[in-house]
């Protein structure tokens, strides 16, 4: 079924459209929770609270790009429970290698943050992205958005290991190098 | 900031980005059919039959391409076959210069060595192509 019909069936209060969901896009929910937390039932868990999440936020929303649009639910949802189920300990899944991978681009001091802030860093990051090669912007969303393990890059994008490892840094010294110049503190 | 809202802000970014890099990553690589190779094989093997004649030819043209008077020794009766009739003919004529004897209208005679001794008759057609010689010793 066409994106476009099971928004309707949403907006129609249809419960189809959580069958129809999970039949197309629920290995795609349940990939990125996995990457996440690294538990399968964890996973599972978080991908029923996306459809959820989604018929109560379907309308009044709707959604460009349904797969993103659920992705980005199941995205929150999961890295929500890996903050409460490892507040102390590390662990989950692939998660916290891409934790530590994106703390060298923050200071790691609490800041206070307003919407506003948060929106204008969101189009910095977009404007970053821009600056990129697409293979190398699909490389760093694999990695920091989907939380994909490098060893699955690498595989997808015929490169090493050390290779994706190698690119995944420059970005990400290059997008502190871009956050400061433009006076973003982070 | 620390690490976590900067994963939390990556989540906002640009979803038609994210969702590029979502197909680059599960979109299988169409594979292609099984009749797509063995085509592919019997194109390359057609090719190389046609090409094969080509590039010997070629490389036979620029073989003797070159080949002067006093070269005609060095070279079998074969190759300055090769270079001088057939559809080399006219390759190399003219770079000889003019023979030593005019024998008769359609054929010339020059001289291969310094003593005079040993010479290469051409016979010519009506439009001047090469179409025979023979070697000889005075």
């Amino acid at each position: 079924m066409e994106d476009r019909d099971i928004v309707n069936l949403y907006w129609q209060r249809n419960q189809d459209a959580i069958r129809e969901t999970a039949s197309k896009y629920g290995g795609y929910c349940k990939s990125i929770a996995k990457n996440i937390l690294g538990s399968n039932e964890d996973a599972e868990e978080c991908v029923n609270d996306t459809y959820l999440n989604a018929w109560n936020s379907i309308p009044p929303h709707r959604p460009n790009i349904l797969s993103t649009y659920l992705g980005k639910i199941t995205r929150h949802l999961s890295f929500d429970r890996f903050r409460h189920k490892n507040a102390d300990k590390r662990g989950g899944g692939e998660i916290a290698l891409v934790l530590d991978e994106l703390a060298e681009c923050v200071s790691g001091s609490e800041s206070v943050e307003n919407e506003f802030a948060r929106k204008q860093l969101v189009e910095e990051i977009n404007a970053f992205l821009n600056t990129l090669p697409q293979e190398k912007c699909n490389i760093f969303l694999c990695r920091y958005w989907y939380a994909i393990p490098v060893t699955e890059i690498a595989k997808r994008f015929r490169m090493t290991e050390n290779n994706v490892s190698v690119t995944l840094n420059r970005i990400r010294k290059n997008l502190k190098i871009y956050l400061t110049e433009r006076g973003y503190d982070l | 900031m620390k690490k976590e809202n900067l994963f939390d802000i990556i989540g906002d970014v640009d979803e038609q980005k994210v969702a590029t890099a979502g197909r680059a990553m599960t979109e299988k690589k169409k594979s292609r059919p099984v009749w797509f190779k063995w085509t592919a094989m019997a194109a390359c093997l057609c090719l190389m039959l046609v090409a094969f004649p080509i590039i010997q030819n070629f490389s036979n043209t620029q073989e003797v391409d070159t080949i002067e008077l006093g070269e005609v020794l060095e070279y079998s009766a074969e190759r300055v076959e090769r270079a001088l009739i057939g559809e080399y003919r006219g390759n190399i004529l003219h770079s000889w210069g003019e023979p030593d004897f005019v024998l008769t209208d359609t054929s010339d005679k020059y001289y291969l060595d310094e003593d005079d001794s040993k010479y290469i008759i051409l016979y010519y057609d009506n439009e001047g192509y090469i179409t025979e010689f023979t070697f000889g010793e005075d």
